[in-house]
């Protein structure tokens, strides 16, 4: 009697499932039955969810069908440390690769790119004659807006959409959802526009609000919004609750000492009850950016330095050094962070190890606008002409 | 503990008496039992379980009887994380050889001992793991 004899296919796919990735590689190496019931769907399903990696397998982010970059780009481009995904598997009478097991291989493909800085440059986009004052993507819809237009871009085939001049107006801030998007400009108005045709679908002329979303992209260092709340902070050294829903100022929190231009220190509210819970101070001098996680808080700020706490104990967990320079904005995509500041940085790290993954050298010499997702890094210069620069890892 | 289940293995007429206690870790065949005095009925004999075996799985229920109920497994963290150590007990106790180990899967999986199962699945992914293709000799 042996173990693969007497026990049915399915207890043996139930004691694979205790089995970690590189054990599964070996069993499925020891004979054909094995093999079969290592790929099977549910096991592989398993490991994904183990690794976050599910949203890999759906939708916008499924790498089944997403078009890697080098597909894009023409040969001349790539170079040898650019990603390259290559795996064939020879036709035979085994059992084929099923899709969850083939979607664990690219999502670790992916993985491996960020940790050791494999990506490729995708054409520069430039449809901008002055300086990029705002842009917003959702990873396949990219829009941009500057002084004298706005650009709709189409991130699979990296082509210019549309391009809607303005005239004696700037866009202020924009705020992509499906297939439209708010643009608010210094004059005043709020348009919203469809992403796919490009027409005007509506024109808000809200004086005040027009107003506000002026200080978000100006003078506004720390804005955020979730849950149908709005935070908005400006000259006046007050941070406004706004509830989205009914159009109402909740809250309007006072304590910090200086909001001329930046913060110095964070000071952490209840949102319920806009009582000050904690303040924060790690020597960050002016604040410049500042994201929020259920467990972390992250911020970077004048001293190049970023800091992350603990959101539940309100401590510090790691002070992270390499920036030169002021460190502009930070983005979160998983337990990766990346920083972007002066002199042509922008960092990725780790945040549960707290350490620098590596260092990429490509965008312009400053920085303002950043905007990450799974896949693509795309980054905005306050220069102009403007243009905007999306760096792909897959 | 009222209900008296009399059960025997395929291989002999030997009749185990089985109180309530560990009747109850049987999720598969408890409700074959309910509530009625089964103790002058006839002994049920388990087509997949060998006396020997059945032996062994009643001194596991035995020791485990007190045992909390197992949370189920979650999803989204591997299964390695979710199962506690195993204890000094539980390890003597699976120190056996693999027709055993393999007898002992069976009846854990037929009888519906939840956290036998577990132990016993993981002890031989325990054996899988760490080893390369070469050295498993799991099917041999």
């Amino acid at each position: 009697m042996n173990l693969n004899d007497s026990i049915p296919d399915e207890i043996i796919e139930k004691i694979f499932l205790n089995l970690d990735v590189k054990d599964m590689c070996a069993a499925c190496l020891v004979c054909s039955k094995w093999r079969r019931l290592c790929n099977s769907e549910k096991i592989w399903r398993k490991q994904c969810r183990i690794k976050n990696w599910i949203k890999y397998g759906y939708g916008a982010l499924d790498l089944t069908y997403l078009p890697s970059s080098d597909k894009i780009l023409s040969r001349t481009n790539v170079s040898g440390t650019s990603p390259k995904f290559e795996y064939n598997v020879e036709e035979s009478k085994l059992s084929p690769i099923p899709k969850w097991r083939m979607i664990y291989i690219k999502s670790r493909f992916l993985e491996l790119n960020w940790v050791k800085g494999h990506y490729n440059v995708l054409p520069t986009l430039r449809a901008h004659e002055t300086r990029v004052s705002a842009f917003d993507s959702d990873g396949m819809v990219l829009v941009s807006g500057s002084t004298d237009a706005v650009a709709i871009w189409d991130l699979d085939n990296v082509i210019l959409r549309y391009k809607i001049p303005i005239h004696k107006d700037q866009v202020n801030h924009m705020q992509l959802l499906g297939h439209t998007v708010a643009i608010s400009y210094t004059e005043g108005s709020i348009k919203v526009y469809d992403t796919i045709s490009s027409r005007l679908l509506m024109t808000f002329h809200a004086r005040c609000a027009a107003e506000h979303l002026r200080f978000l992209s100006k003078e506004l260092i720390v804005c955020s919004y979730a849950d149908n709340i709005c935070v908005t902070g400006g000259w006046d050294g007050m941070l406004i609750l706004w509830n989205m829903l009914e159009g109402e100022m909740m809250f309007a929190l006072k304590g910090h000492e200086d909001c001329e231009c930046c913060i110095y220190s964070l000071i952490v509210w209840r949102i319920i009850s806009a009582d000050c819970e904690h303040v924060l101070d790690s020597n960050l001098k002016e604040v410049y950016c500042l994201k929020l996680t259920p467990t972390l808080i992250v911020a970077g700020g004048t001293t190049s330095k970023i800091v992350i706490w603990s959101r539940e104990e309100f401590t510090e967990m790691f002070v992270l050094k390499q920036h030169l320079g002021i460190v502009r904005t930070l983005s979160l995509n998983g337990d990766l962070l990346i920083s972007g500041g002066d002199r042509k940085m922008i960092c990725v790290w780790c945040t549960k190890t707290g350490k620098l993954m590596n260092v990429v050298h490509r965008n312009p010499d400053l920085l303002h606008l950043m905007y990450v997702n799974e896949t693509k890094i795309i980054t905005a210069s306050p220069n102009a002409p403007g243009s905007i620069t999306v760096l792909s890892y897959w | 503990m009222a209900t008296i289940a009399q059960l025997k293995g395929w291989d002999s007429e030997e009749v185990f008496n089985v109180d309530g206690e560990i009747l109850n870790q049987f999720s598969s065949i408890k409700e074959l039992f309910g509530n009625a005095d089964a103790s002058n009925s006839e002994p049920l004999s388990l087509p997949n379980v060998s006396a020997a075996t059945f032996q062994k799985v009643i001194e596991w229920c035995k020791h485990h009887k007190d045992d909390p109920s197992l949370p189920p497994l979650k999803c989204n963290k591997a299964i390695s994380e979710q199962i506690k150590d195993v204890s000094d007990w539980d390890r003597e106790f699976l120190h056996v050889d693999q027709k055993t180990l393999c007898e002992l899967i069976l009846a854990a999986g037929y009888l519906g001992i939840d956290g036998l199962f577990r132990l016993t699945c993981k002890t031989v992914a325990d054996m899988i793991s760490g080893t390369t293709s070469d050295e498993n000799n799991f099917q041999h």
